[in-house]
């Protein structure tokens, strides 16, 4: 008897620190998966988390507007935080009261808090890569005073 | 409710960069121009990086660097020309160029020494000719530069002299480069010259600034690099044409045949053919990680679409490539690619690979790859498919199989049965899985048709002459003198001030919520509700008698309806009763009114409704009708201690003084008020409290009074003050 379920946990961090970790799984519970605590918080996400770079590859996340998540979307988008979303599948016929430890990654995501819309009581958040697809990037560097004065003029 | 659009499936090959018809067709970008005017930097433009690693006589790039400073001098007696330039060559550090590598126009000519990450040789910048009686005056720029730091950048400095008269001296310097910007490659991690694409990409990538580190997908970068290197296809080109970044990887990836991908967020190349584990094109049979049948489909969840016949023609491919000999300026070559025996009169697709690639085996293998494709590839498709063991090792590029029967009559089943690559994956909270997948293409052995053909194809291996016998413009020795150019760094100059002409805002601005509100204007449009008039009462307090009107007429003509409505409603449909209405009606309120609000209620004329009035605009309450109402106001505060030293009756402008109240509190209750002629009656009660705390009210009876005389038919309210002993007037309701 199997019946498949998913756990979806996020976390919002930085090269130095977690800001967020979320499960909007076991309701009104904190749980230890992966040697850290997980808070719970409601949200929904899905989208394409693979593909061909130009696609419309990226996450889009449903989340009460509370202030706490408007808080931590907010400072992501403002800070270049990366927000990491695990999917997990298992069984949940045989354990409900925590993450078990036999479920599987079906999916993971990583990408920056690209944008940020929606109404006062639901937030959308979308994930993805801050490579943006219009305007000229590359070269990188464009000739300055700092670097070779008021050049010759030929 | 989240409405969600998915990208038509028709799309899915262009976006996959299998579908890529040039949308113009050019002259070889990489042709350089040899006896042109000598370049001047300008301000604003990118400075060029020059990517590229000669291995094995094949690689290099031909660069024709700009100049940001000069310094033009004549011999005042021959009128010799000296003519020194200060040039980049490129972003970044590069090894030392061969003398042989350095020309101007065609001739390997002058004296050149290099330097990274400052300017090269201490000349002055300057204009120092002078005119010499019988020559030709040499016209030379007179803004001549003034130097700069040349932070991270590759810089040269030539001298030349030119006899009078000799108009090559301001022709354009050119240079061969054979080890171009060192970068730390991937493969090998070493930092040295590169021609492998995967560096480059990283470079770019990580020196925008606009990525971060993890979100790359390094493993995956790594496999791309090792298939690039272990199938020849290299980067040997000159970087300095404005670009998008995520552009440029998607249009150049392409011609490594790579795609750019994300997988799981992260950024990475990813072969367009199958590989083995050493990098090499894999043309074993290949095997699939999964069939999908009809069990694993949901209904509607398969959709086809086919690659339109313009995107099918047979064509032959053009290839442009750059022949780069060892002691010679490169040529642009062509090669045509195409299927045996067809498109031998076109139509014609060119690919320039000009820029960049300077192997036949790499031009020809990307041409192959854009045949076969035409030919081989023949559709897409898009699954909607229930989760299952794939949920969890499914991953973007598997190879799966697609097998579903088709049952059109009795004893007619045929099969859709087809390999794909799988090019996108979404995964739903409801668990419901989306795949795009394109046709992957087998023969009867189970290879991958395209992936035989590109690596079974090659070029040629003819060298084209480069058209060139004649070596006499270059100094003696030069073309085969390998020695490496001489550094001569210098300090920068003295940094300008501000040292780097930028302005840094301060980051000390917090924001913050707006502070004390401000009052919204109010809609014109929207009419204000009426207000009443007429309360004659302390604090407009309406009483019995006040005749009630509305202050301003919202509209002319309009009818009011006036209404009694429960002191303690807010509403003028609660428990309320009309008792006036009409054209500009008004109310005198009764004598029975006594407790309660007054509300009117306005209508402006309006021909179109059945009554002949529009919506109706509602007041606002007045405080309850005021008067005697025999109750004690419990409610008040008693006063500040003090000795009253009289009572103001101040309508009458009469008073009384009370000299014997010596308690600490004294009340005026409401005064009665009186209509026709009647005596009016002044009521006073007295109130104080005993020392065992109890309130006692010396007078509350009828009769108890104090007769203040008669007045006229015009019935007044009165009011009172009591004056403290400290002289501060304290007013007391009504």
């Amino acid at each position: 008897m199997t019946n498949r379920c998913q756990a979806q946990y996020l976390r919002i961090f930085d090269e130095a620190t977690t800001y967020t970790r979320w499960q909007s799984y076991y309701i009104g519970q904190t749980v230890t998966w992966q040697a850290a605590s997980w808070s719970y918080h409601p949200f929904n996400a899905d989208g394409l988390i693979g593909g061909t770079s130009g696609s419309d590859v990226g996450v889009s996340i449903d989340v009460p507007a509370t202030s706490v998540a408007v808080q931590a979307f907010t400072d992501a988008l403002s800070n270049n935080y990366l927000c990491q979303l695990l999917i997990y599948e298992f069984n949940s016929l045989r354990q409900q009261s925590g993450p078990p430890a036999s479920q599987l990654l079906i999916g993971s995501y990583v990408g920056e808090v690209t944008g940020i819309n929606g109404s006062f009581s639901l937030l959308q958040v979308q994930l993805g890569s801050s490579l943006a697809p219009v305007g000229a990037q590359t070269p990188p560097r464009k000739y300055t005073n700092y670097l070779v004065g008021a050049p010759i003029r030929l | 409710m989240n409405i969600k659009f998915n990208d038509p499936l028709s799309l899915l090959p262009y976006q996959t960069g299998l579908l890529a018809t040039p949308l113009t067709e050019a002259a070889a970008r990489g042709q350089t121009s040899l006896d042109s005017k000598q370049k001047a930097v300008v301000l604003g433009e990118p400075i060029p990086i020059v990517f590229c690693r000669r291995l094995s006589n094949v690689g290099g790039v031909f660069v024709s660097p700009s100049a940001t400073e000069g310094r033009f001098s004549n011999n005042s007696t021959t009128n010799e020309l000296t003519v020194r330039l200060q040039l980049v060559l490129s972003e970044g550090d590069l090894p030392q160029l061969q003398l042989r590598d350095v020309f101007q126009r065609a001739c390997r000519v002058g004296t050149w020494k290099q330097s990274y990450d400052s300017r090269t040789e201490s000349w002055l910048p300057g204009n120092f000719i002078t005119s010499v009686a019988g020559k030709k005056f040499w016209n030379c720029p007179y803004y001549c530069g003034t130097g700069g730091t040349y932070d991270n950048l590759t810089t040269l400095s030539y001298l030349n002299t030119h006899a009078d008269g000799d108009e090559t001296w301001d022709k354009q310097v050119h240079c061969f480069v054979r080890q171009g910007m060192q970068v730390t490659r991937i493969l090998d991690d070493t930092f040295g010259p590169s021609n492998n694409f995967v560096d480059l990409a990283l470079y770019l990538i990580r020196q925008s600034s606009r990525f971060p580190e993890a979100m790359l997908d390094l493993v995956a970068m790594e496999s791309a690099a090792l298939f690039v290197n272990a199938n020849g296809f290299f980067y040997n080109g000159l970087f300095d044409q404005s670009n998008n970044l995520e552009d440029w990887l998607q249009d150049t990836s392409r011609n490594f045949l790579l795609r750019v991908s994300d997988r799981n967020g992260k950024k990475a190349f990813k072969p367009r053919l199958p590989v083995n584990e050493d990098g090499t094109i894999k043309t074993t049979a290949v095997s699939w990680v999964f069939t999908f049948t009809e069990d694993h489909i949901l209904p509607d969840g398969f959709e086809i679409d086919y690659i339109p016949l313009s995107e099918r023609k047979p064509i032959c491919a053009q290839m442009l490539w750059r022949q780069q000999p060892d002691d010679d300026i490169g040529i642009i070559r062509v090669i045509q690619v195409r299927v045996t025996g067809e498109a031998e009169d076109g139509p014609f697709e060119q690919f320039d690979l000009s820029q960049f690639c300077a192997s036949e085996n790499h031009a020809v293998k990307v041409g192959a790859y854009e045949v076969a494709r035409r030919k081989y590839v023949t559709h897409s498709l898009r699954l909607r498919i229930k989760p299952d063991a794939y949920n969890s090792t499914l991953a973007l590029g598997d190879i799966v199989r697609v097998q579903l029967r088709r049952e059109t009559e009795v004893n007619d089943v045929s099969l859709h049965d087809f390999l794909y690559e799988v090019e996108r994956i979404n995964k739903t909270i409801s668990g419901i899985v989306e795949l795009d997948l394109i046709h992957f293409p087998i023969n009867a052995q189970g290879q991958s048709i395209l992936a035989v053909l590109v690596n079974n194809a090659s070029g040629t291996g003819v060298l084209l002459p480069t058209g060139r016998a004649n070596f006499e413009c270059d100094d003696e020795d030069r073309r085969e003198d390998p020695t490496p150019l001489p550094e001569d760094p210098q300090p920068p100059p003295e940094p300008p001030s501000p040292p780097d002409g930028r302005e840094d805002l301060p980051d000390d601005q917090d924001p913050a919520p707006p502070g004390a509100d401000t009052p919204n204007p109010t809609d014109p449009i929207t009419p204000t509700p009426p207000e009443i008039c007429g309360a004659t009462g302390g604090n407009n307090q309406p009483i019995p008698g006040d005749e009630m009107e509305v202050c301003e007429e919202l509209c002319e003509g309009m009818y009011n309806e006036w209404y009694l409505c429960p002191g303690s409603s807010n509403d003028i449909n609660a428990n309320c009763t009309k008792v006036s209405q009409g054209v500009a009606a008004k109310y005198i309120n009764a004598n029975n009114s006594k407790g309660y609000r007054v509300f009117v209620r306005g209508r402006c004329p309006d021909p179109g409704s059945p009554d002949g009035y529009g919506p109706p605009n509602d007041s606002i309450g007045t405080p309850p009708i005021g008067g005697d109402d025999g109750k004690d106001w419990g409610d008040t505060a008693d006063p500040p201690n003090g000795t009253p030293t009289q009572f103001v009756f101040d309508r009458y402008a009469s008073h009384i003084e009370f000299t014997s109240i010596t308690g600490p509190v004294v009340y005026i209750k409401r005064g009665t008020f009186v209509y026709n002629n009647q005596t009016f009656r002044g009521q006073i009660r007295l109130r104080y409290t005993s020392t065992s705390g109890t309130l006692v009210d010396i007078h509350t009876g009828v009769g108890d009074y104090i007769d203040v005389g008669t007045i006229g038919n015009d019935p007044k309210p009165w009011a009172c003050e009591i004056k403290l002993a400290n002289g501060q007037p304290w007013p007391f309701l009504p």
